[in-house]
């Protein structure tokens, strides 16, 4: 008899509803359609982004969709300017929906306030909340410990730890000098330089962290970002770290050109970063971030839990991306056992 | 003990020296060819489970990579086309299956299987499993498999491949072809040779009139079964070698089919194969991970070798995998097997046959000993053959002590899930506490039965108590049953000790109990080492049902016993109960004694050796036969230390000193076990635990006697020492107990350490205790002097 054999024939449906108790309910985005099928009221919900729609909303809605939760977007974005966010707070108390959605560090500090300066003329207090694709929200002050935010907001984090990211860049290429460029004014940025030149002390390896001038007005200067990948190659870097660096991304396709031309290769801490030309990138993939919060999103509005109660967690799997036309350019191909986990992307390859 | 005259022609003890030496021979053929045997099996089912894992992983790779680009398993219309495909791979595998975390099939290479259940137990296995592989047994046959999650970690569901372990079975048999009949000659010779030499030897002490002595007798069983064991040996490795070097080489094959494709990948990426990077790197993985492998290669057409590592081996096998694109072969993989592979595995085995080398020879000493010392003729002959049927006896008990958690655990947790520590606890506490209790009881109605049919009695209800235990269906069932086996054992402990002090009275007190000892020592080191064996080679019952049969075995030699009391015992040696035990106990360096001694080793040994231990040798993915040898190094040392601690433990100071020396050395195991690590630990703490106890354990008895001088003229010396080993007992009952609460608490290592300590801190406060009074006393023990 074969041990896979059936002893039960399950009866339709009971062994569904078990796996479903069993496995809760994020692992089955469609294997149960149909468990809220029954018609509800659209619940609203305010989305803030940065720099527009992404991967992440797609991820967002696709949940919402596939588990029938019927849901009305209320689109917001500050198109890169801080200088809007009041102006879509205020937009936000006038809808009044019934819940808001912040994308990045950035928003969701400018949209909730950090956990020990809430202001309630300036920051959403009174409607739930989710934040996501927030590198570091402890470190950002957005909550007091991934545990409880201790207040009506919940979230999820991208970031693979640093450490695994930069286990990752070794497997790829032993390394004995790292250089990094970032933005001074973001405050994920800098956190994340301390954790790599923290382990670099640790592990015996020289950061070399180079960060954009400021200009009048505080905001980071590029204009000489493909110098500074010049002269850290010059300098005897063997890798180029991007960390989650908002501004970094908008000049990235530049900055990644420029160091695949001097065969320095790059790494980069988001999915964005890879997309742009990085050679390789320990990331979240994006609609998984965005199933994963539309996931604490249904908690709050149909399983009736207080945001506080819900802990900020990061996903737990993450992807190593390898960037195959870039590989190809550099001459840099991943080591054969990377083959095996790597997620391969090769635009170029022939469908 | 030998030293008794024998006159000659005594044709009896000749039969029964000839039948010792077939019987010494017996044990050690049946060992060996188990022992081989099981290793055989398990070195191939590592292989063949190897192979089909390999080829698990691969489809779950396929799987959770499909999964990640937004498609569900349930959606996922080509799955069942691709566990088909992979089922293809290897003829062993005979069918896939997904399941979900329910057991729900969702797909399976054998569409009628689909939405079907999973058996409960295959399920169990694979939640409990995490990110390891996992396999378990059902109806015979094998199911492997891999866990499947989705990009957040969460688990999706498993993939289960079932195969049939035909192959497996059919190199079983080719292999007994070959073992078994080398097996009956080997051992047939040695036996043979055994006999002659034990006749020779008997004829020789006839002719010279000499007293017979052992260690001849015990040479002359244990030196053709070495010789024996050796050449069976040689034998295994042929066999060993004919069978598995094929299934390597099948193995390496999947391998190199997974290396393969990650060539073929990297060269449809873009790199040509003599670009590529980390190819070295990743085939010394591969030959870490499969030590059977001696190299690996990725040679070119033209037979250059571009990657490699290991130096290539000759004679044990080569395996060739082409690797080949659209466009036709483009090189090869190219694996040689390690010949000396399989002299590894024969190496292993080494440890198992010297354990039961040493069991071999306290048995045939152990035989030789009854053969010669209950001569019809012989003075003390009916006191010597109390040894026999007692060490039978309490071997079928220090058989199952390994395996008794383990076996606990399995029942009461029903093949799902765990078991609170404490629960595994309580039957071992429930035997020590009807052990405790019933002793005075059963002492008394012993001796009034007469101690012969007492014994023959504990005898028969142990068999049954564990032939029960062996049969239990539940936790239950085998608490119950397990009460049945104290039961017994109380009535042989406590009629045996009867026995000994009827047949040798006041005078030979000493010497008889040395026998009564002797005979549970020898037990205590032969026992649990071939209970271990067994429970891992037949499962986890085997041990009861040798045992119930050795109770059995047990019964011939008790209906030998004399039937009469040679002494009688005088009628007021009897234990006075409670109002004796709290005068006992009003005596406070009495009292010092037993609350931060005797009771404190007792917790130590049962709690630690025969609870912690046991349990904590599985945590660590070890066999019983570990735990078992555990044990044996702790009896071993008792053995071999008892004698020398008594020989120089005179004096009231000395005795202090080695009872808290002995109890902070035991103590200290507790706390050498967590800074050594794994297996090194253990071996630490049973070796510290029998040092410790074997220097306290007469000591301690002798100190009994002088600070109870006063108690033992009022009350007797029985009546005292019966006090004294009762409340002893109950450490017995409390050490399992406080154990599986600590465990419960602190972990295993928490456990250890906790229980280490407070010995370490019972032997302080002993010291302080009782430092004082070993001045007091000392003065006019020199004054009589």
């Amino acid at each position: 008899m074969s041990p896979l054999a059936p002893l039960e024939r399950s009866r339709p449906g009971g062994g569904r509803r078990r796996f479903l108790s069993a496995a809760g309910a994020l692992a089955l985005t469609c294997l149960a359609p149909g468990v809220h099928a029954q018609a509800r009221r659209p619940v609203r919900i305010a989305v803030v982004t940065y720099r527009g729609r992404t991967r992440v909303e797609d991820g967002f809605e696709a949940y919402l969709a596939a588990r029938r939760l019927p849901a009305e977007i209320l689109w917001h974005d500050i198109d890169r300017d801080k200088a809007r966010l009041p102006g879509v707070v205020a937009e936000i108390r006038r809808q009044s929906p019934d819940l808001v959605y912040t994308w990045g560090t950035t928003v969701s500090l400018g949209v909730l306030g950090s956990f020990d300066a809430v202001d309630p003329a300036r920051h959403i207090v009174d409607i739930p909340a989710v934040f996501t694709l927030v590198a570091d929200p402890v470190g950002a002050g957005l909550v007091p410990s991934m545990a409880s935010s201790g207040r009506r907001v919940t979230g999820v984090s991208h970031m693979a730890p640093v450490d695994a990211q930069l286990r990752a860049m070794r497997a790829y290429r032993p390394f004995r000098r790292v250089g990094l460029i970032y933005s001074p004014n973001e405050k994920n940025s800098r956190l994340v330089v301390a954790q790599v030149a923290e382990l670099g002390r640790r592990e015996g390896f020289e950061l070399m962290a180079r960060p954009f001038p400021l200009d009048d007005a505080g905001r980071p200067d590029g204009s000489g970002a493909a110098e500074m990948i010049e002269a850290l190659a010059a300098d005897g870097a063997d890798w180029l770290y991007l960390p989650p660096d908002s501004y970094l991304t908008t000049l990235a396709a530049d900055v990644l050109a420029r160091a695949a031309e001097r065969r320095l290769p790059t790494f980069a801490s988001t999915e964005a970063l890879v997309k742009a030309g990085a050679l390789t990138g320990v990331v979240s993939r994006y609609e998984s971030v965005g199933q994963f919060t539309a996931f604490k999103a249904e908690q709050i509005l149909y399983g009736g839990r207080d945001p506080a109660s819900i802990p900020v967690e990061t996903l737990s799997r993450f992807s190593l991306q390898v960037n195959l036309p870039v590989a190809r350019r550099m001459d840099m191909p991943p080591p054969l056992a990377m083959f095996d986990y790597a997620e391969l992307i090769d635009p170029e390859a022939p469908a | 003990m030998s030293g008794v005259e024998m006159p000659a022609g005594s044709r009896s003890e000749s039969l029964k020296l000839v039948a010792v030496a077939l019987v010494v021979c017996l044990f050690g053929a049946l060992m060996a060819t188990l022992l081989t045997r099981a290793k055989l099996q398990d070195g191939l089912s590592q292989i063949v489970e190897a192979r089909v894992l390999a080829a698990g992983r691969e489809l779950a790779r396929s799987v959770e990579r499909a999964q990640g680009l937004g498609l569900n398993l349930a959606e996922l219309d080509t799955l069942p086309a691709l566990l088909e495909r992979h089922r293809e791979v290897d003829p062993l595998i005979g069918s896939i299956d997904v399941f979900d975390e329910a057991g729900h099939v969702i797909a399976s290479s054998d569409a009628s299987r689909t939405g079907a259940t999973v058996p409960e137990a295959v399920r169990a296995v694979a939640d409990r499993a995490g990110e390891t592989p996992w396999s378990a047994l059902l109806d015979g046959e094998r199911v492997a498999g891999v866990t499947l999650r989705t990009g957040f970690g969460l688990v999706i569901g498993h993939v289960g491949l079932r195969y049939a372990e035909d192959e497996l079975r059919q190199a079983m048999a080719a292999a007994d072809r070959r073992l078994l009949p080398a097996a009956g000659l080997a051992f047939g010779l040695a036996a043979a040779v055994s006999v002659v030499l034990v006749a020779l030897l008997e004829r020789r002490k006839q002719r010279a009139r000499r007293e017979a002595v052992q260690w001849p007798f015990a040479l002359a069983c244990l030196l053709p079964l070495l010789l024996a064991m050796a050449a069976f040996g040689m034998v295994a490795r042929e066999a060993f070698s004919e069978q598995l070097t094929p299934q390597a080489v099948r193995k390496a094959e999947t391998l190199g089919a997974g290396v393969a494709g990650l060539v073929d990948e990297a060269r449809h990426a873009g790199f040509a194969l003599d670009r590529l990077y980390g190819v070295d790197g990743a085939l010394a993985e591969l030959r870490a991970r499969n030590p059977e492998i001696a190299s690996v290669s990725v040679d070119d057409l033209q037979g250059r070798r571009l990657y490699g590592d290991g130096a290539e081996a000759t004679g044990g096998g080569r395996a060739l995998v082409a690797l080949h694109d659209g466009a036709g072969d483009y090189g090869q993989l190219a694996f040689t097997i390690d010949p000396a592979f399989v002299s590894g595995m024969i190496g292993e085995m080494a440890i198992d046959v010297v354990v039961v080398l040493i069991v071999a020879l306290v048995l045939a000493g152990e035989l030789v000993r009854h053969a010669i010392g209950t001569g019809r003729q012989a003075a003390d002959a009916d006191l010597m053959r109390i040894r026999a049927p007692v060490f039978t006896f309490i071997l079928a008990e220090e058989l199952t002590r390994p395996c008794l958690p383990a076996y606990i655990g399995q029942l009461a947790s029903d093949g799902s899930g765990t078991v609170a520590p404490l629960v595994v606890s309580l039957p071992i506490a429930l035997f020590m506490l009807i052990v405790a209790l019933g002793q005075p009881i059963l002492g008394r109605w012993s001796e009034r039965i007469g101690r012969r049919r007492a014994l023959l009695a504990g005898a028969l209800i142990g068999a049954a108590g564990f032939a029960g235990s062996a049969l239990a269906g539940g936790l239950y069932a085998l608490i119950a049953w397990r009460a049945v086996c104290a039961l017994g054992y109380a009535i042989v402990f406590s009629a045996g000790q009867g026995y000994v002090l009827e047949q040798a009275g006041e005078a030979g007190r000493t010497r008889g109990f040395a026998v009564f000892v002797g005979a549970i020592m020898a037990a205590t080191v032969c026992g649990p080492s071939i209970g271990g064996i067994l429970a891992d080679q037949l499962g986890q019952r085997a041990p009861f049902v040798v045992s119930a049969l050795l109770c059995l075995v047990a019964l011939a030699p008790m209906a030998g016993l004399a039937r009469g009391a040679r002494v009688a015992r005088e009628a007021g040696a009897r234990p006075e109960g409670m109002a004796g035990l709290l005068r006992l106990l009003a005596n406070r360096r009495f009292a010092a004694l037993v609350f931060f001694a005797a009771i404190p080793a007792k917790i130590l040994l049962i709690g630690v050796l025969f609870y912690l231990v046991p349990l904590y040798v599985g945590e660590l993915g070890h066999g019983q036969a570990m735990a078992g040898r555990l044990i044996m190094l702790y009896g071993l040392l008792m053995v071999i230390l008892v004698p020398l601690a008594a020989r120089h433990g005179e004096g009231f100071a000395r005795r202090v000193a080695l009872v808290g020396g002995g109890l902070a050395a035991a103590g200290a195991g507790g706390l050498a076990l967590v800074s050594l690590p794994g297996l090194a630990g253990l071996f630490a703490l049973a070796a510290l635990l029998g040092f410790g106890q074997a220097l306290s354990i007469s000591a301690q008895s002798a100190l009994v006697g002088e600070l109870c001088r006063e108690e033992i003229a009022t009350l007797g010396v029985d009546a005292v020492y019966g006090a004294y080993r009762m409340i002893e007992r109950l450490g017995n009952v409390a050490g399992p107990l406080i154990a599986g609460i600590l465990v419960a608490g602190g972990g295993y290592q928490g456990a250890f350490v906790v229980l280490g300590a407070a010995a370490v801190g019972c032997a302080l406060l002993l010291r302080v205790s009782l430092g004082g009074s070993a001045r007091a006393l000392a003065v006019p023990q020199e004054a009589r002097g």
